[in-house]
């Protein structure tokens, strides 16, 4: 099957043009620009139009780059003209507000039109049933041919979604004041790197726009700053991670001084909702990776199913609940230093265990569920896994004497079973070519599981954040700087 | 699909014709990757959804279905 | 009203197709295998009926399905082929 490609025609003449291009079937002309809600609103209902006659047309008030990234974020498709200034057309149709839909008769002459969003007037022009959702009718703005333009209709946070600024929920809008005191004297031009997979420039003005967005406060943006740095390493590979059918989400583990400065939570319901820096921080990661790299949910990011994960998830470890280094001197920074280690993961699988009580129970249980995780029997992972003990889980260890080298590597044990028990369904090619009895493991290495504390003080419930298969993706530490 | 039109883009700007075959569902993902990438112009082959489990000769006819759309794509007179 | 995008909006350059012959007779194909499963055995069915148009081939794999093909993989593919078929993406 041939695929169809989105095309765009530059509109070189005037109304006349337009008019030609009735010559044997009624159009319905829809004319449109990137910077009015209420013509996103309209286009993205006329994708139920289908191919009813009359044919549908769409007038864009833009160059041609623009018009498609109009008709792209809309999901329509349909011939689209991009007209660019004076807009003669729209003057010499007297288009004085988008959108606004002109019916052409075979032959160019007008019979109709329609100002604004109107869905009975759409549906009865078009002959068919658009979804019910949203207004019945809307206000347009103002058309480029118009001068001054005009903002009309204006409703600020329908605006945010109209223009796509958002993961689906609210947003704060990012003013320039906003994004000037996010950026707190910090060069705005200065960008970070390109984001895949649409290899938009993350600049610093265009990271603080999704930290305003995501409802992070000032103070937190250099944590922000450290891991979009850290996901943009090559290794991290967040173009794989962006575009994968798997569910892939992105953890924030924040270490040191940072954790108290910006107020992270670290204990109880760390995992879950009320804290603002946890939830804000890593949803400002994620809209980098989704609007500034492109990474658009039923666009360039095809997650099966996705998870909560891939809103965003920011943590802090409970260093001080812990009796072993902290993650981030685990690898490699100092203990004073503040640092974030962001890592691809599966939405974590909650382990309770409030019966064993030996060290080597509890590792046994949580080797079982880890297991379990991306897919019961493909075994082994060359990939990361990150477990979440709970002090209740960590106590039981520490009790034992057990260091975390030692927790690691029982995990890593007690995960093995031979070849023969794991031939089943998606199985990987080692387990088929080895003897049925040799001992398979879960991961191909015992460094491949991270571990850190997190969580309250009552409740046996550890944390498995499963890994993303064959990403080729590393976990990647890296320090938060408060100098702007 | 979005790695295939990523090296697509970069082959076709070398002066080597490619031709991307996806999967059907990954063709709307294809189509805005290329455009984002500068290339709006340029098509992928699809072949139905999905291949993990065909049987071999499955595999072979799809290949067979798709051969004269791959040969369109790559020259000019075909 | 006035907003700080988080997109990067800026007008791109628009990149031309390359230049296609007229035929395959002759001409040397590459067989890009993203390493997906059941890819290599679509190629090889495309590899044969290539070749019975006339066409010579070469296989060469990406390093990871997950990621770009790397500079060296582009390179191979240029240096040594006219025209390449890259597939299976599912």
């Amino acid at each position: 099957m041939e695929s169809a490609a989105l095309t765009v025609t530059p509109l070189a003449g005037g109304a006349d043009e337009l008019r030609a291009l009735a010559r044997s079937r009624p159009l319905l002309l829809v004319f449109a620009h990137r910077d009015c809600p209420t013509s996103a609103l309209a286009l993205r209902h006329l994708r139920a139009a289908g191919s009813a006659e009359p044919e549908l047309v769409i007038v864009a008030e833009e160059p041609p780059q623009e018009a498609a990234r109009l008709m792209l974020r809309a999901g329509l498709r349909a011939p689209v003209l991009a007209q660019e200034a004076p807009f003669a057309a729209s003057s010499e149709l007297g288009v004085e507000a988008v959108p606004t839909a002109v019916l052409l008769d075979p032959g160019g002459a007008e019979r109709e039109r329609l100002v604004g969003w109107d869905r009975a007037g759409y549906e009865r022009l078009l002959g068919v049933p658009l979804p019910a959702d949203g207004p019945d009718r809307k206000p347009g703005c103002g058309s480029r041919a118009v001068e001054p333009p005009q903002a009309g209709g204006l409703d600020e946070p329908e605006d945010m979604f109209e223009r796509g600024f958002t993961d689906g929920l609210p947003v704060v809008p990012p003013t320039p004041e906003r994004v000037d005191a996010m950026l707190a004297g910090r060069d705005p031009d200065r960008s970070l790197g390109r984001v895949p997979p649409s290899h938009g420039e993350a600049t610093l003005s265009r990271v603080a726009a999704c930290a305003v967005l995501a409802g992070c406060r000032p103070e937190y943006f250099p944590a922000v700053l450290a891991a979009v740095e850290a996901v943009l390493e090559p290794s991290f590979n967040a173009h794989g991670i962006g575009v994968t059918t798997q569910p892939a989400g992105v953890v924030a583990i924040v270490n040191g001084p940072a954790r108290e400065r910006l107020g992270l939570n670290s204990g109880m319901g760390a995992l879950g909702p009320g804290s603002r820096p946890n939830l804000t921080i890593g949803r400002a990661l994620r809209l980098v990776l989704t609007l500034t790299g492109g990474a658009r949910p039923g666009g360039l990011d095809r997650s099966t199913l996705a998870s909560p994960l891939r809103v965003g998830l920011c943590l802090a470890e409970a260093e001080e609940r812990s009796p072993w280094e902290p993650l981030h001197v685990e690898r490699g920074m100092a203990a004073e230093q503040s640092a974030v280690t962001v890592l691809a993961a599966d939405a974590p699988l909650s382990v309770s265990d409030h019966r064993s009580r030996s060290p080597e129970e509890l590792a046994d249980v949580l080797a079982q569920a880890a297991g379990a995780t991306w897919s019961p029997y493909w075994w082994p992972m060359d990939d990361e896994t990150l477990i979440v003990l709970c002090p209740e889980h960590v106590d039981t260890f520490a009790a034992g004497g057990w260091s975390k080298q030692r927790v690691r590597h029982a995990i890593f044990d007690a995960a093995c079973r031979p070849a023969a028990s794991l031939r089943r369904g998606e199985a990987t090619e080692h387990v088929y070519a080895a003897a049925d009895d040799e001992p398979v493991h879960k991961w191909t290495d015992p460094g491949r599981i991270l571990l850190m504390v997190a969580g309250g003080e009552a409740g046996r419930y550890s944390a498995v954040f499963g890994p993303c298969d064959g990403m080729g993706t590393s976990a990647i530490t890296r320090e938060i700087t408060w100098t702007t | 699909m979005s790695c295939s039109v990523h090296d697509a883009v970069r082959l076709e700007r070398r002066g080597i014709p490619t031709a991307v075959v996806g999967t059907e569902p990954f063709l709307d993902e294809a189509i805005e990757q290329a455009a984002v990438l500068g290339m709006p112009q340029l098509r992928i082959v699809t072949v139905s959804h999905p291949v993990q489990l065909l049987t071999a000769e499955q595999v072979q006819q799809l290949a067979d279905g798709a051969i004269a759309e791959i040969e369109r794509r790559l020259t000019s007179g075909a | 009203m006035d907003y700080v995008s988080p997109f990067d909006d800026r007008a791109r350059e628009v990149h031309a197709l390359a230049g296609r012959p007229a035929a395959l007779e002759g001409r040397r194909v590459a067989l890009l295998d993203i390493t997906k499963a059941r890819g290599d055995e679509f190629l090889d069915r495309v590899e044969a009926l290539l070749r019975s148009r006339g066409a010579q081939t070469f296989r060469i794999a990406k390093e990871a399905f997950s990621r770009p093909a790397s500079t060296d993989v582009i390179e191979e593919v240029a240096i040594h082929g006219d025209l390449a078929v890259e597939g299976l993406a599912d």
